[in-house]
């Protein structure tokens, strides 16, 4: 033990000593004045702050307390022997750190929250920078010594203290007691009236908490519980108890139910967990009863709780430990009503709508009684309405009834601007394809005219048709004033006697029809009939030609308007006879191919197939003279005169040689490579590159053109009807040779014989 | 009380005396105090090891001369 103690002296006192040795460098400082000064300071200071340090006051002491052990004897020696120096060794730190620093420090601190700064730990810095100490070497074997002498010191200390206390304990041996009565009998009753004592106390606790119990439900009244009303279910006991407060905490009395806050926090763990999304973007649907308490608007409510604290829901308890959900039921009764005067924004469900009217709907409309009409009016509409509906039907405008004239009711007889009555309303109108129609198919016969038609024309309209009749008649003498058309018009006229009035009649009309406009258009056929297939046409005079035309004109269905315009054509075209090809008309005949290549040409040239047209080359001219520029020109230096370009200049008048104009020499300038081939003016331009340069291909090149030139011999050489190896020629040898038309292939030199196949 | 220097490796450089029983969140303050910067803004580090406020120095294994920014 002793040892151990001693082992321990030696460690303390090594600190020791590599502090005085620290303190004996500074020596000198403990003389000055001002560090006395210091010094005492310091001491009273350290004196002042004991805060928390058990010991007593001296730095000595609480060196001290911090041995680790037990108390050596070693070290109160060690420090009232250097109780000074004690001091003395504070000052040299504290004049490392100087008092007026340390105060400042610990001002600072005191600000921070912090406790003030210890003036020790620095023994453990075993020297400064300045001054490097040779810590100490460890060694182990040292080391395992002082714990085993620890452990040792340990286990007798604690034999000894259970010597002590077993000790106490009177083992049977010891039955001294026994032989004294008395004293037996005055334990016994000492035993008694321990046991009583204890029951009395134990009486006394008991009706203590039974005090207390009443009266704690006397003081109920006030105390918050901080669980939510509606924990609490109606018929069930909870029973509450204090909740945990600090002791100096002057505030009210919680209770709480132990259960309920397990519970609750069970909850909110549970909730945590479900990891519901921190942010919602838009409100949730606030329902009718949410409106009820006024919840203000918060901005990143999340946070409240980490901010502000945990909110617990409490209620108070009023008189007696009754808690009334007044409030509560109020706010049930506001949700109520407010449930109850809203409306859902439901619409009525979407439904297809009924086409008819439901019987509902129908009330709303009146019959209305049909008007009996009178008799009178109808039999006034009917005639009119036939009439009308005749004429509409067949008088699509025609010019012989007139231009948008309207159709005069029966009842009033009206008379037309012209004056003229227009009876014969009866009779229907034609449209003029009718009548046409009726025309034709009164073909061969007696030309009938529409006579009614005739008859309703007005005055003005007449007076036309005249103008025109004799404009045309007018026309007709001049064509038949020259050769012997007179001739034919009598012998005409004497053949259709009859029907020359009948003309006359017709040509008082001029009607149009679409097909005679567009055959009129196209012109009359040239060829018409030359073929001989007209039955009309037997005489293929000029004039006959003419007469029948008429003749065909009056039967065909071109009608009137041709006559006269028919013998114009003609007399035009019989001026043409001959199929010029420069007619451009589209039924010409098309000219007789077999008659030559000119024909053939000629024809192709009218279709349009040859191009004849001269094409101009595009020639390129020198831009001198195409546009003048003012701003810019080019100056060319080669025009600049100097006394020897001038000599050489000849001024005079230049002429080609008049002998030499019909000279055009044919020149074609050749190359040729050193073989003998012609070369292409690629090749020949690179043979004139090479020569001008004086240097020619490399070695590359050159074989790559040599290669070419042997692909070139090469495929000249090849034969045309024969493959690159000369098949055909080695197969026909082959043959002669066999002498037979075919030849046999046979593989790996071996005949085919039938000794072989045998074999 | 044990003398920590700390080094923010730009420039400033600050012993700080302190208790070892002060906690690491005591420390930053007065290096805060001393510095300029706010304690809460300081992270203490030993190579990459970062030393948590409520840890106490005692406890970290803080050598003699200790750099820490």
């Amino acid at each position: 033990m002793g040892s151990s103690k001693k082992h321990k002296e030696k460690g303390r006192d090594k600190d020791k000593n590599a502090e005085e040795r620290h303190r004996e460098h500074k020596k000198h400082r403990h003389k000055d004045r001002e560090r006395d000064k210091e010094r005492d300071g310091n001491r009273e200071r350290e004196k002042r702050k004991r805060s928390r340090s058990k010991e007593r006051t001296g730095r000595g002491s609480e060196r001290e307390g911090r041995s680790k052990g037990e108390r050596s004897t070693g070290e109160p020696r060690v420090k009232r022997e250097k109780v000074e120096p004690g001091h003395e060794e504070s000052t040299p730190n504290a004049g490392k750190y100087s008092g007026q620093i340390m105060c400042k420090r610990n001002k600072l601190r005191a600000k921070l929250g912090l406790k003030p700064l210890e003036m020790t730990d620095t023994s453990k810095e075993l020297g400064t920078k300045e001054q490097p100490m040779v810590a100490e070497t460890i060694n182990p074997v040292h080391i395992k010594q002082q714990k085993d002498m620890r452990e040792k010191l340990a286990a007798m200390k604690e034999k000894r203290l259970l010597n002590q206390k077993l000790g106490k304990v009177k083992t049977l041996a010891e039955d001294d007691w026994l032989d004294d009565t008395v004293a037996w009998v005055e334990r016994s009753r000492k035993m008694a009236k321990e046991k009583e004592l204890a029951e009395k106390r134990a009486k006394l606790l008991q009706e203590m908490d039974e005090e207390f119990v009443p009266s704690a439900l006397v003081d109920l009244k006030g105390l918050t519980v901080q669980h939510k009303m509606e924990s609490f279910n109606e018929g069930e006991t909870v029973i509450l108890t204090l909740q945990d407060k600090g002791v100096l905490e002057e505030e009210d009395d919680v209770l709480v139910n132990v259960g309920l806050v397990d519970k609750e926090k069970a909850e909110k763990n549970v909730e945590l967990k479900k990891k519901k999304p921190d942010y919602k973007a838009y409100e949730d649907d606030e329902s009718v009863d949410d409106m009820v308490t006024f919840k203000p608007r918060t901005v990143l409510g999340k946070y409240d709780e980490e901010i502000d604290g945990e909110k617990k829901k409490s209620f108070r308890l009023s008189k007696g430990g009754c808690a009334e959900g007044e409030r509560e039921r109020e706010l049930q009764a506001i949700r109520e009503t407010l449930r109850n005067q809203a409306q859902s924004l439901e619409m009525p469900a979407l439904a297809i709508a009924s086409e008819y009217y439901t019987p509902q709907e129908m009330v709303g409309f009146k019959k209305t009684k049909q008007r009996v009409r009178k008799i009178r009016k109808k039999e006034k509409t009917s005639p009119s309405a036939l009439k009308l509906d005749d004429t509409r039907n067949t008088d699509f405008g025609s010019r012989a009834r007139g231009r948008g004239r309207k159709q005069p009711n029966e009842e009033v007889p009206e008379l037309d601007n012209e004056g003229v009555p227009i009876p014969g309303l009866d009779v229907p109108q034609q449209s003029d394809d009718v009548r046409m129609a009726d025309m034709d198919i009164s073909d061969d016969e007696d030309f009938t005219p529409p006579e009614p038609a005739v008859l309703e024309e007005d005055e003005a309209e007449q007076e036309l048709q005249k103008q025109l009749e004799k404009q045309r008649k007018l026309k007709q003498k001049q064509m038949l004033k020259d050769s012997g058309e007179k001739v034919a018009e009598q012998v005409r006229g004497l053949a259709r006697g009859d029907d020359s009035d009948t003309e006359d009649k017709k040509n008082l009309n001029i009607v149009f029809n679409a097909t005679s406009e567009f055959c009129r258009t196209l012109g009359d056929i040239p060829t018409y009939g030359l073929s001989g297939n007209r039955e009309d046409q037997e005489d293929i005079m000029d004039f006959e030609q003419e007469a029948e035309r008429d003749g065909g004109g009056g039967s065909d269905s071109e009608g009137d308007e041709n006559v006269g315009w028919s013998i114009v054509n003609v007399d035009e075209e019989q001026k043409q006879p001959d199929f010029s090809t420069a007619s451009t008309t589209i039924l010409d005949e098309e000219p007789i191919v077999n008659s030559g290549l000119a024909a053939a040409l000629a024809l192709c040239k009218n279709k349009g197939l040859l191009d004849t047209q001269m094409q101009k080359i595009a020639r390129v001219r020198a831009p001198t003279g195409a546009l003048p520029n003012d701003n810019y020109s080019i100056e060319d230096k080669m025009t600049i005169d100097d006394k020897y370009s001038r000599r050489e200049e000849y001024r005079g008048f230049t002429q080609d040689f008049k002998e030499k104009d019909a000279y055009k020499p044919d020149v074609k300038i050749e190359y040729v490579d050193e073989s003998g081939r012609k070369l292409t003016p690629k090749e020949a331009f690179r043979q004139l590159s090479h020569r001008f340069h004086g240097k020619g291909s490399g070695k590359m090149k050159t074989e790559r053109r040599m290669k070419k030139l042997e692909e070139e011999a090469l495929l000249k050489k090849m034969s045309s009807s024969d493959t690159p190896l000369g098949t055909v020629a080695l197969l026909q040898e082959k043959q002669k040779s066999q002498k037979t038309p075919y030849i046999v292939l046979s593989g790996s030199g071996k005949s085919m014989n039938v000794n072989t196949i045998t074999k | 009380m044990i003398e920590v220097v700390c080094n923010d490796r730009l420039g400033k450089k600050v012993r700080v005396k302190c208790n070892s029983e002060d906690t690491i969140g005591d420390l930053k303050k007065l290096i805060a105090a001393q510095t300029g910067t706010r304690w809460d803004k300081i992270v203490l580090k030993k190579w990459y090891t970062i030393f948590k406020d409520h840890v106490s120095l005692g406890d970290c294994i803080l050598l003699n001369h200790q750099s820490s920014r």
